[in-house]
């Protein structure tokens, strides 16, 4: 990457460009590999690419040739030096959750000929039965001898806009390429917010009412404690009796 | 008032039966001529289903259709593309609509303009948004015959069909609502979208 000094604003957009070219440039190379993303985490040392992925195996490569070969890849395309730089494999937890597994999958089943219905309804299932809240996956394009459509297929509970978008729902686009033209796969999962590990565990408006608890305990009626101060009596009648004691003496 | 369609699709799909039956059912089967077939179409590569409608179709160009009665002046093309909008007016002054028979994609590709290239007829639209063939007659029907403005006739865009809990297909055009507020789509339509949803990539390598 640049080695020259970078304002801060510009260091950012940096590494957001950084970021946007790996995650492409795997999308390509590794969508047999099941690639669901990737994370770049800056180390004093080395800055270290972590490859999310299904098929880590394929991933590595005999004895770590393939990864090897991505490594350096990456280090031509970016002048970096070659011990800065590490990648690490990363299998998915859940194949079921991940929009760009699902996405990938979908093109591959329709380009291997499998009606578009089964092929959606195979996504469906699969990311209902992986505990997913709710997916919509939806294939757009204009098929042979008919008009252009978009065909939708959802189960469960989907949201659409706001915060939470950014909290619990994956989404992923591919383009199924053929000669005629293009269909377009959108695949859209939404996973169950109590099962997120960082942030929100709820979505905002989920309100949670206990239970009535009935164990027959005596609550006291709420009292008021005053804290405001009494006058203090004592100087108040100590003064006028000496006073009337003092004439009396004189 | 007579409509032309210019067929461009190859051979007769399924798509476009349904969608000629309907025309010929709302237009009347002398108010419908088929023009621009492949120059070798016989009677056999018509489905039966349109020539038990009665449908009248040539290998002629449309400007050389209904034995030279279409001249330049009193055919009007009707084309997505086109700056003028179609108003009740016109009827005074066309007597011949010449429509492309294209299975649309979204986006727009602008196959009417082939047409509008090779004949350099006056062109007219009907609104911004792509609609499908017979709906297209349908509208310039509404604002010819009935002298009705485009802007008064109720139309739905991109309606969604849902099939049922799961599935739902989105139709990017415009179509006219009927008096319950539904889309008027041909007889069969609805059957053979939901159909669609089982083809593969197979269907569509075939040629």
């Amino acid at each position: 990457m640049v080695n020259a000094i970078l304002s801060k604003k510009r260091k950012l957009v940096a590494d957001g460009v950084f970021f946007a070219e790996l995650n492409e440039f795997f999308t390509r190379e590794l969508a047999a590999e099941g690639y669901a993303g990737v994370e770049v985490r800056k180390t004093p040392t080395k800055l270290e690419v972590i490859v999310k992925a299904s098929n880590t195996k394929d991933v590595l490569g005999e004895q770590g040739r393939r990864i090897h070969e991505l490594t350096s890849l990456i280090v031509k395309r970016f002048k970096l030096s070659p011990e800065g730089i590490v990648i690490y494999a990363e299998r998915v937890e859940e194949r079921g959750l991940s929009a760009a597994v699902q996405a990938e999958g979908l093109k591959a089943k329709l380009l291997s000929g499998l009606p578009i219905r089964r092929a959606a309804y195979g996504v469906l299932r699969f990311a209902m039965g992986a505990g997913a809240k709710g997916v919509e996956v939806v294939i757009s394009g204009k098929l042979r001898a008919a008009r252009a459509k978009s065909q939708k297929y959802a189960d469960g509970f989907m949201i659409h806009s706001g915060q939470p978008t950014n909290d619990f729902i994956d989404i992923a686009i591919r383009h199924v390429l053929m000669r005629q033209g293009v269909l377009g796969v959108k695949v859209k999962i939404m996973k169950d917010p109590a099962a997120n590990k960082r942030g929100p565990k709820a979505l905002p408006d989920a309100v949670k009412i206990d239970e009535v608890k009935d164990e027959g305990e005596i609550i006291r009626a709420p009292t008021v404690k005053s804290h405001k101060q009494a006058p203090a009596p004592a100087p108040v009648a100590a003064a006028p009796a000496v006073e009337t004691a003092e004439p009396v003496a004189a | 008032m007579k409509y032309i369609i210019e067929h461009m699709e190859e051979g007769f799909s399924e798509w476009v039966i349904l969608e000629y039956t309907q025309i010929i059912k709302e237009v009347g089967k002398e108010n419908l001529i088929l023009s621009s077939l492949p120059e070798n179409t016989t009677e056999k590569d018509i489905p039966q289903r349109l020539l038990d409608l009665g449908l009248q179709w040539t290998t002629k160009e449309c400007i050389d259709v209904d034995d030279g009665k279409v001249n330049k002046s009193n055919v009007c093309l009707l084309d997505p593309a086109a700056t003028v909008e179609l108003t009740p007016s016109d009827s005074t002054k066309f007597e011949y609509f010449v429509f492309g028979g294209i299975l649309g994609s979204h986006p727009r590709i602008d196959r009417t303009g082939l047409l509008r290239e090779k004949y350099g007829l006056e062109g007219r639209r009907l609104g911004a948004l792509q609609m499908t063939t017979d709906t297209a007659i349908r509208t310039t029907q509404i604002i010819i015959q009935d002298q009705v403005k485009f802007e008064d006739i109720k139309f739905i865009d991109y309606p969604e069909i849902r099939y049922n809990k799961y599935e739902a297909t989105e139709m990017p055009f415009r179509y006219v609502i009927d008096k319950n507020g539904e889309p008027i789509l041909p007889v069969g339509m609805l059957d053979l979208i939901k159909n669609d949803a089982d083809q593969s990539i197979d269907d569509l390598l075939l040629e």
